[in-house]
C-alpha cells in the first residue's frame, strides 16, 4: 500500500517553476539564464520567443554603428504604437513621443554598464486613461566580446482615471 | 467592425492595441478583427464573381440563333467560345472514364502483382483486360494491366488479393464475346512475382462452370 502511494506521488505531475507574470522581469531572468558563466550573451544564443510567444512587445536595436542605431526588429504592437510601417528603420526616424522611442533612447546606459537596464514611464491618454509602462533593455553581442545589440521589451497597463 | 473591450471605442481591422486606452488586444480578439475584414472582402468577392458569371453567360448566348455569324463579329467570337467549351466538356468530362469505371483494385489502391513472360498472355499490349484466375482453392476476377512496361495483375476484391498472395499456381482465363476462351498457366516466383508458363485452350463453359461440390449442395 505504501509503495502504491509512493508510485502515485511520482506519477503525479510535479509543479514547474512559476511563470513570471511581468514581462520585463521575465526578459531579465531569461537573459541571466543564457548568460550563465559567460561574459556576454551572444545574439545567436538569445531566443526572442523564450520571453514572449509572439515577441509583439519586443524590439532589437542594432548598435554596430553607435552613432546611427538601427531598429532591425520591432514587435507588431510597438510597431503600431510608433506608427512604423516596417523594419529596419533608423532610431532617429522614429517619432519622439512614442513608447519605442522613449525606451530605446536609454540604450546608452546599457552600452556603458553592459548589464540589463529597466525603465518606467507613465502618461495619460486623451481618452482619460493613465498608462503605466515598464521596460527592460538587455545587452547582446554578435561576437561574444562587444555589446553591439540591445533587445528591449516594453509592456504596460492602463487605468481609467476617476472623474 | 469590432470595438475595444475596455473603452468600447471602435477598433480598426488588424489593430493590435487600442490607441485610446492602450488595451492590447489578445490574439483571439485580433482574429475576430481579421475575420470581420475577411467577411467584408468575401462579400465583394461574391458580388464580383456573380457579375463575371452573368457577363460570361451573356457573351455565350450572343448569336445563339444565328448559324452563320458575320466573320470578325462578336457573335462569331461567342460561337467559337461555345465550340471550344463544348469540345472541352466532351474531352475532359464525357470521354474520360469515371472513377467507378476503373478497376476496383485501382480505385481502392489494392496491391498489384508483377507478371513476367507477358508475351504469352492473350491480352493486347497497351490495354487492360478482365480475366479470371482459377486457383486450387478458388477462382477470382482480376484485371491484367499491360499499359506500361511488362504486365501487372490487379485484384478486383480483397479475396482476389488473398488468393494471389497465398497460391503458387493458377490458370489465367480470358473470355471474349463470340470467341473461344484462352488460358495460360501462371506460377508464382520467388519475391511474389508471377510468371506465365504456357498456353492452354479452354471452352467458355470451362470458365463459367462452378466447382462440382458447390453444385451438389445447390441442387
Amino acid at each position: 500500500m505504501m509503495r502504491m502511494a509512493q508510485l502515485m506521488r511520482k506519477l503525479r505531475p510535479q509543479p514547474g517553476p512559476a511563470l513570471e507574470r511581468r514581462l520585463h522581469r521575465r526578459a531579465v531572468d531569461y537573459w541571466r539564464s543564457v548568460l550563465g558563466e559567460n561574459e556576454r550573451v551572444r545574439l545567436c544564443d538569445f531566443d526572442l520567443l523564450a520571453i514572449e510567444d509572439d515577441t509583439s512587445h519586443g524590439f532589437l536595436l542594432d548598435l554596430r554603428v553607435p552613432a546611427a542605431p538601427i531598429l532591425s526588429y520591432v514587435g507588431p504592437v510597438l510597431e503600431q504604437e510608433a506608427g512604423l510601417s516596417g523594419t529596419p528603420v533608423r532610431l532617429a526616424e522614429v517619432t519622439a513621443n512614442c513608447l519605442l522611442s522613449r525606451f530605446a533612447g536609454h540604450h546608452g546606459r546599457v552600452l556603458e554598464s553592459g548589464k540589463p537596464e529597466t525603465a518606467e514611464y507613465d502618461f495619460v491618454t486623451d481618452a482619460g486613461y493613465h498608462v503605466l509602462c515598464r521596460g527592460a533593455l538587455l545587452p547582446l553581442s554578435s561576437d561574444g566580446t562587444t555589446v553591439d545589440h540591445v533587445y528591449g521589451v516594453v509592456s504596460w497597463k492602463s487605468e481609467k482615471i476617476a472623474q | 467592425m469590432t470595438s475595444c473591450p475596455t473603452c468600447k471605442r471602435p477598433a480598426k481591422p488588424k489593430a493590435r492595441y487600442c490607441p485610446a486606452c492602450y488595451f492590447v488586444f489578445p490574439s483571439d480578439s485580433l482574429n475576430r478583427n481579421l475575420a470581420a475584414t475577411r467577411a467584408q472582402s468575401s462579400s465583394w468577392r461574391g458580388a464580383t464573381l456573380f457579375f463575371v458569371v452573368m457577363a460570361g453567360v451573356w457573351v455565350l448566348q450572343l448569336g445563339l440563333n444565328d448559324p452563320y455569324p458575320e466573320p470578325g463579329s462578336i457573335q462569331e467570337s461567342a460561337s467559337n467560345i461555345r465550340q471550344d467549351l463544348r469540345e472541352w466538356v466532351v474531352r475532359t468530362i464525357i470521354a474520360r472514364p469515371s472513377a467507378d469505371a476503373r478497376p476496383a483494385a485501382r480505385a481502392s489502391g489494392q496491391q498489384a502483382a508483377g507478371l513476367d513472360n507477358s508475351d504469352l498472355l492473350p491480352c493486347a499490349i497497351g490495354a487492360e483486360c478482365n480475366v479470371v484466375i482459377r486457383f486450387a482453392s478458388g477462382t477470382a476476377s482480376y484485371v491484367i494491366d499491360r499499359s506500361g512496361d511488362g504486365a501487372r495483375i490487379l485484384a478486383d476484391d480483397p479475396r482476389g488479393t488473398r488468393l494471389l498472395n497465398s497460391e503458387t499456381r493458377g490458370e489465367l482465363v480470358v473470355a471474349r464475346p463470340r470467341q473461344p476462351a484462352q488460358s495460360v498457366t501462371i506460377t508464382r516466383q520467388e519475391g511474389g512475382r508471377w510468371s506465365v508458363v504456357g498456353p492452354t485452350q479452354l471452352s467458355i463453359t470451362d470458365i463459367t462452370a462452378a466447382p462440382t461440390g458447390r453444385l451438389e449442395g445447390a441442387i
